[in-house]
């Protein structure tokens, strides 16, 4: 099993009577691209904020490689984060407000700054002040600026808003080829389920303040995968009948539903077969649920 | 800190006005007058009739004052502490501070670092530092100016006794920074740069000399305490106070206050964004 790097237990950030994020439950393996998401207003910049020391919870705690409380303040270093709109001074250039926060590190060397900013795609600004630059520039050097220390764990809140589809894609590149080369364990905010299906190992989903599903990426995949659903009064009856037609790849998501995987070209084959047992299906069709209709339906009230 | 516009227009702006000053002092001198900007008048508290509520005149403000000086023979070190006791410079610095302090969360870069720092006291002690660098460079630079416009309006150049007054303008340097913490503080904890900056006007202009008069006269009516005498409290009252051949005892109780507002100050600071939320 993996390390789990950041777990919180029961974290509540209350605004006098409103609880922005409600007792939630979050565990994040070591070397995941764990994808946040939730509609506007959830409680997910709230929460990361929680994460990276930049807000005092209510209630609950969290730790961070293994370290709570008090002792959190010797692992900060090691998390990068970029909370909401980037903060940048605007009368300095990119490289500037890179240094700024690389020297509190310790790192003096004008050319880190270089490496990050052609990391980001913006290796080509120059001496342009940041306050010039367009959403999605601005939003790349806020990513520059969460990598600064070589972190450990990257917290990112909604990092392709503003960006382009190609910039999308780079950034999603970029974030991939952190995870996997430098070992980065990335948190990754967005309300754009389809963007962060192509990329995150892991999803948890939020929905007013409190953290209603956490699954993994195999999960995510297989509760919108085309499946053959199947309502029946009898489920075990069917699955025996399942099981003696060779077909094992299917699940019983509750007392009357089954959802069967494989073979969905022979539905109607399935329906003699069970007929034939004696178990009548009530409904019966093939399906396959949009993961934005997935997420929505998991989030309405 | 020295990259923000606002610095460079603030110290133009004082260093403008510290060379038309200096155009003008002689004619000044010579006319007895003091060179002054009042904004009110109203009640004065010095010369308030403690038999009675009725007051004469108030007046805050930037008074700066030519009085003892020779038209003949002007002094670098005596015009510099002028400036600082007007509170001109004070003014300045308090408007580029308030500023400076509340830029990291104006702009959204205490998020990059606030949770990252391993103790937050430390941004608090960063932000000293760099208002005391600040005042110092800032006092250095109209020092200069102080010297080149005498020169290039009196054609000589005549610093002064060091002995007489270095003593005097450091022990307002440390009052102007310990006033310049404490307005700091104000505007982090009401965290308004608006509201921080108008109070720091204000209260560079004398404004709590006001204040101080007014409940004078209200404990005098309402709870019979005689000689309250808030005022005395203030920074900037000892700033006007602190001049050559002041008694050691008037020097040692400004740089005590000026100690216990640094301390006091900084205390609140440290509790302010050790217990808030950065961002």
């Amino acid at each position: 099993m993996s390390e789990i790097l950041l777990e919180t237990h029961g974290l509540t950030k209350q605004f006098g009577r409103y609880k922005a994020v409600n007792r939630l439950d979050m565990h994040i393996r070591r070397g995941a691209v764990y994808g946040f998401i939730g509609r506007n207003g959830a409680g997910k910049t709230t929460f990361l904020k929680m994460i990276c020391g930049l807000s005092n919870p209510t209630a609950g705690e969290y730790s961070i490689f293994g370290y709570s409380g008090k002792e959190l303040a010797q692992v900060r270093s090691r998390v990068g984060c970029l909370i909401e709109a980037p903060g940048i001074y605007p009368n300095m250039t990119a490289k500037d407000n890179l240094m700024i926060k690389a020297q509190l590190f310790g790192i003096h060397d004008r050319k880190y700054a270089d490496e990050l900013l052609d990391m980001v795609g913006l290796g080509d600004v120059g001496r342009k002040k940041a306050g010039h630059f367009s959403l999605g520039m601005k939003q790349r050097l806020g990513i520059a600026l969460a990598l600064v220390g070589n972190p450990d764990l990257l917290v990112l809140d909604e990092p392709i808003n503003g960006l382009d589809p190609q910039g999308i894609a780079e950034v999603r590149d970029m974030l991939r080829a952190l995870a996997q080369e430098r070992d980065i364990t990335i948190l990754i905010s967005s309300h754009i389920l389809e963007e962060l299906s192509k990329l995150c190992t892991d999803f948890g989903i939020i929905h007013k303040g409190s953290l209603i599903k956490e699954l993994s990426q195999e999960q995510l995949m297989q509760q919108c995968e085309k499946r053959l659903e199947l309502v029946v009064d009898e489920p075990q009856k069917a699955m025996t009948v399942l099981d003696s037609m060779n077909i094992h790849d299917y699940e019983a998501v509750d007392p009357t539903h089954l959802h069967v995987y494989e073979r969905l070209e022979d539905s109607m084959l399935i329906n003699r077969e069970l007929v034939n047992a004696g178990v009548l299906p009530r409904e019966m069709k093939v399906n396959q649920e949009e993961l934005e209709s997935y997420f929505l339906n998991l989030t309405s009230d | 800190m020295f990259r923000m516009q606002a610095f460079w227009v603030i110290t133009l702006i004082t260093i403008l006005m510290v060379a038309v000053s200096a155009s003008f002092l002689v004619s000044d001198i010579e006319e007895n007058t003091t060179s002054e900007v009042t904004l009110v008048d109203g009640p004065s508290s010095s010369q308030a009739d403690e038999e009675s509520d009725d007051a004469t005149s108030l007046q805050f403000g930037i008074n700066e004052s030519s009085e003892g000086m020779d038209a003949n023979n002007l002094q670098v070190l005596q015009v510099f502490m002028a400036h600082l006791s007007s509170g001109m410079f004070a003014l300045f610095n308090v408007i580029f501070l308030i500023i400076f302090v509340t830029a990291d969360q104006k702009n959204g870069y205490i998020k990059n670092i606030g949770g990252q720092v391993k103790r937050r006291y430390r941004l608090i002690v960063a932000k000293w530092v760099a208002a005391a660098v600040y005042v110092l460079v800032f006092d250095a630079i109209m020092l200069a100016t102080q010297v080149v416009a005498l020169v290039a309006t009196q054609g000589y150049l005549h610093w002064g006794s060091a002995q007489t007054y270095l003593p005097c303008i450091g022990i307002q340097m440390l009052l102007q920074y310990a006033f310049l913490v404490a307005c700091m503080t104000l505007t982090m904890v009401i965290r308004s740069r608006a509201l921080g900056m108008t109070a720091g006007v204000c209260l560079s202009m004398g404004m709590a000399s006001l204040l101080c008069m007014l409940i004078n006269v209200a404990s005098r009516r309402f709870l019979h305490i005689e000689n309250l005498q808030l005022e005395n409290y203030l920074i900037t009252t000892k700033i006007n106070l602190i001049v050559p051949g002041v008694a050691d005892t008037q020097i040692r109780n400004a740089v005590i206050l000026a100690v216990c507002y640094l301390a006091v100050m900084t205390v609140l600071s440290i509790i302010n964004v050790e217990k808030r939320d950065l961002a």
